[in-house]
């Protein structure tokens, strides 16, 4: 029997005490690479060639960041974000808790049939999504605190990752399911994608409860926070 | 043999790199965070024809000068006062442009062919199809917004200046991801996982698959990366050989367990830390602690749904 080379694992254990101890996740990553290099016996050009390719076949990940970064900041030029407000603005009984629910419905059903692009951290939650949270609650909630608010939009992050981890799991023909039914069959075994996509649904549908259900706590929050914020006001006042 | 090659796209995407680069060689000529953006804009324009060794060599100066601290936003931005205020919401049509053009392409596009050569490379149609939504909207934008696409190059490197280093970490990750490959780190894994953990019981199989999932997704920062590990090591050896698991109930659930680990942990940057840094958090782990609560439930749900589906 062909002894295994536990010696790479180390790799793995540098990037968890690289993040554990804070230090600059680019350093940690560069650090493991070499680490875990060595440790499979591979000499120093190996390293920076299996470095080096690695670095260019993955460069459609920084794509997809950057390119719309153009189309963005011209948008916020042309004042996007105070069009947004604007527009929320309207619906006067609008709660942060509903819209978060309704733009978590909407990311996780737009993400399942495949429009992942719907969504996006810079696409929409900076330009639109965030922009919006901070207008109802300013709306509702005079004189609300900045840590609030800023929770308010961490939990607009937050939907927009869970909306499209959860979403996009269950559409056919996304990288992930690819992924798994490619890695199934080396292994002999044949699924069809299909089959992995709708195993998907179980959890999504779960995920979207419990997540609502967090969501709809926050309107809660909000009130409490405020009414102490009345109560400090008339103190001031008196 | 292809017209519209992912090639054009990244030499773009280098052409905005490159813009920056030179802002802020400008802005501080003795800066040397410059050279960060200009290396990284040169992996994307010649990243083809450059031998993987220096591409390599490349990578790793660009790591030690973000490393070292001098890649920081120079901030000078006069967008503010050029900002014009529009009063309709046509402001709207090139953020939705993107993904109708992008499925425009998958959809109807993808089979075109201009005298027997395709249009498309059929194994990227989706990111071709991204990238045309992205210039497309571009022009859309500009005919809209009377603007130019130079002032969208300016605006971009606003945005990349903000963000700063942390925008590569995506991309250094799954970097990291194939160097783990090529040098076994799954079959260490396997093998541990085999040797001292009980794996007779289904629940426990099931337990140690969908935490190993999210612990290893936590740890390294992508599930992809951890799947084949957690698949390899515990998903076919014990509950699909031994238990004669439904495979494809297995995968669905181990990715996505995965998925709850990546909820969790600063590693995978680009959904955690870097919209932190687009939305000027003052906490970078805060997105992170508001997911961890459904992340944590969503894992306890799995174990149960998965043994239950299995017992079945």
């Amino acid at each position: 029997m062909q002894t295994v080379n536990l010696l790479p694992l180390y790799g793995v254990m540098v990037v968890a005490i690289g993040f554990l101890f804070r230090l600059n996740p680019l350093i940690s990553i560069l650090i493991s690479a070499i680490i875990t290099s060595v440790a499979a016996n591979k000499s120093i050009p190996d390293i920076l060639a299996l470095i080096g390719s690695g670095f260019i076949k993955t460069r459609n990940l920084s794509f997809l960041v950057i390119l719309p970064l153009a189309i963005i900041g011209l948008m916020e030029k042309h004042s996007l974000r105070e069009r947004a407000q604007a527009l929320i603005s309207r619906f006067a009984n609008l709660t942060v808790s509903r819209l978060l629910i309704t733009y978590l419905f909407l990311r996780q059903l737009t993400a399942s049939v495949g429009l992942a692009m719907f969504g996006g951290q810079a696409q929409m939650v900076r330009p639109l999504l965030a922009p919006m949270i901070e207008e109802i609650a300013r709306k509702k909630y005079k004189n609300i605190p900045r840590e609030t608010l800023d929770l308010l939009k961490a939990h607009g992050a937050a939907c927009d990752n869970i909306g499209l981890f959860f979403g996009e799991d269950i559409f056919v023909a996304f990288g992930a399911v690819i992924l798994m039914t490619t890695f199934l069959h080396e292994f002999g075994i044949h699924v069809e994608p299909i089959h992995v996509a709708f195993w998907g649904i179980p959890t999504a549908l779960c995920i979207f409860i419990a997540h609502a259900y967090r969501l709809y706590l926050l309107d809660q929050y909000l009130k409490k926070i405020a009414t102490i914020l009345e109560h400090e006001t008339d103190n001031d006042h008196n | 043999m292809t017209i519209i090659k992912m090639d054009y796209f990244y030499f773009i995407t280098g052409i905005i790199l490159l813009v920056n680069a030179l802002k802020v060689f400008k802005s501080n000529g003795k800066s040397i965070g410059g050279l960060f953006w200009l290396i990284y804009a040169l992996l994307f324009i010649i990243g083809d024809i450059l031998p993987d060794t220096i591409a390599g060599i490349l990578v790793v100066v660009m790591i030690i000068i973000a490393g070292i601290g001098v890649v920081k936003p120079i901030g000078a931005s006069t967008t503010k006062q050029q900002r014009s205020l529009r009063t309709d919401n046509k402001v709207f049509i090139p953020a939705l442009a993107i993904p109708l053009i992008t499925l425009f392409c998958i959809f109807i596009l993808k089979d075109i062919q201009v005298s027997g050569v395709n249009l498309f490379e059929p194994k990227h149609i989706t990111l071709v199809g991204i990238g045309l939504g992205c210039i497309f909207s571009l022009i859309l934008a500009c005919i809209i917004y009377r603007d130019t696409p130079i002032n969208a190059f300016f605006e971009s490197s606003r945005l990349l200046d903000a963000i700063s280093y942390p925008i590569v970490l995506p991309q250094l990750l799954a970097m990291l991801g194939i160097v783990f490959a090529s040098c076994g780190v799954g079959t260490a894994v396997a093998y541990l996982v085999n040797t001292y953990l009980d794996v007779s019981y289904l629940f426990t199989g099931v337990a140690i698959y969908v935490f190993g999932m999210a612990i290893l997704t936590i740890l390294v920062g992508n599930a992809f990366v951890a799947f084949p590990v957690m698949m390899s090591g515990v998903g076919i050896p014990v509950l699909i050989h031994s238990f004669h698991a439904d495979p494809a109930i297995v995968a669905s659930m181990g990715m996505l367990s995965g998925y709850c680990g990546t909820l969790m942990t600063p590693m995978a940057a680009n959904f955690n830390i870097v919209p932190a840094v687009l939305l000027e958090l003052p906490d970078k782990n805060q997105i992170i602690r508001v997911q961890l609560p459904t992340g944590a439930i969503i894992l306890l749900v799995n174990v149960m749904l998965l043994y239950l589906l299995l017992k079945i």
